[in-house]
């Protein structure tokens, strides 16, 4: 049977979520592959919470990391919340 | 005795008009972050469940506290008040039939304008006859009902979770309201009795809402600690 395919507060809670539990602190590449997304659509979606302010870009070291901000973390109480309700309804 | 039993009644269902709002809410919440439609439908279905219980609560209550306030006589107050009632009457009938067809639409992933147009005229066109005949009504009400659990039903075998469970008693109770309606007509006992089955289905709607606020409190917490 065909997966079902993640609607974006799926993917844009599954990035935050993964931020989250990776100490609020994570490479792209974590990103990449954690949130199970193409290169094309990481970018979409990290542009998207970037100018939501939900995830803020921090360079250490030369490298670049994406840090969740406290409005990312309020959302992602809030879409756990709003995931439960919306899944229990089948939606 | 009568009289004040059925307004405690209808003031209990406002249980059902807080939660509905609070659903409505979570709806809102999530179209906003993704702008997904089926989020909106969601919402707006609560939405107008919302707008129905409250004007249908204070309708009754208004019309039952005039009655009994007026007994016998039949004021100038009691004729101005009936034209309102019946109109009152006719939007929450709208209200209901589209708030489920929502539900429909959500499970089956209509979102196109042309078949939304179309629906809507539908609804437009099974309004007149739902509002001139309560079984009609209630039979549309089962058909909407019963499509919707069919959904729910194949969304549990996909993921067996609680809240699913839940969700799915609450639309049976919601059924069974309807049947009651149907079969025993529209006398003040029986429709009592269909809204307070339907009172209870949004107690158990209130469970869902309670038991993922408790969860995220709790987790709120264990942080603190």
């Amino acid at each position: 049977m065909a997966a079902k395919r993640r609607s974006k507060i799926e993917i844009i809670g599954d990035i935050l979520f993964l931020m989250q539990r990776k100490g609020g602190k994570v490479k792209p590449t974590h990103i990449l592959y954690g949130g199970n997304l193409s290169h094309d659509r990481l970018k979409i979606y990290i542009d998207e919470l970037l100018i939501k302010k939900l995830i803020e870009e921090v360079e250490e070291e030369d490298k670049r990391f994406y840090r969740i901000t406290d409005n990312g973390l309020k959302l992602v109480e809030e879409l756990r919340k709003i995931k439960n309700v919306t899944e229990a309804f089948g939606l | 005795m009568v009289f004040v039993m059925h307004n405690i009644y209808y003031f209990l269902n406002i249980v059902s008009v807080i939660v509905a709002a609070i659903i409505a809410i979570y709806g809102y919440k999530a179209y906003r972050l993704t702008h997904e439609k089926k989020y909106a439908f969601f919402g707006l279905s609560f939405l107008l469940q919302f707008v129905g219980y409250i004007i249908l609560i204070t309708a009754f209550i208004v019309h039952k506290t005039t009655t009994y306030l007026f007994p016998g006589a039949v004021p100038e107050a009691i004729k101005n008040i009936v034209p309102l009632y019946h109109s009152i009457y006719g939007a929450y009938i709208l209200f209901t039939l589209i708030a489920y067809t929502l539900f429909i639409l959500i499970y089956s992933e209509i979102h196109r304008k042309s078949e939304l147009t179309l629906i809507g005229f539908l609804i437009l066109a099974l309004m007149y006859p739902s509002y001139h005949s309560f079984r009609f009504f209630n039979a549309v009400v089962i058909g909407l009902l019963l499509f919707v659990i069919y959904y729910q039903l194949m969304n549990y075998k996909e993921k067996k979770e609680l809240n699913k469970l839940i969700v799915i008693l609450a639309f049976i109770l919601f059924l069974a309201s309807h049947i009651v309606l149907f079969f025993l007509g529209p006398t003040t006992g029986v429709v009592a009795l269909a809204y307070t089955i339907q009172l209870f289905s949004f107690l158990l709607f209130l469970t869902i809402v309670l038991r993922i606020e408790l969860k995220w409190q709790r987790k709120e917490d264990q942080k603190l600690k």
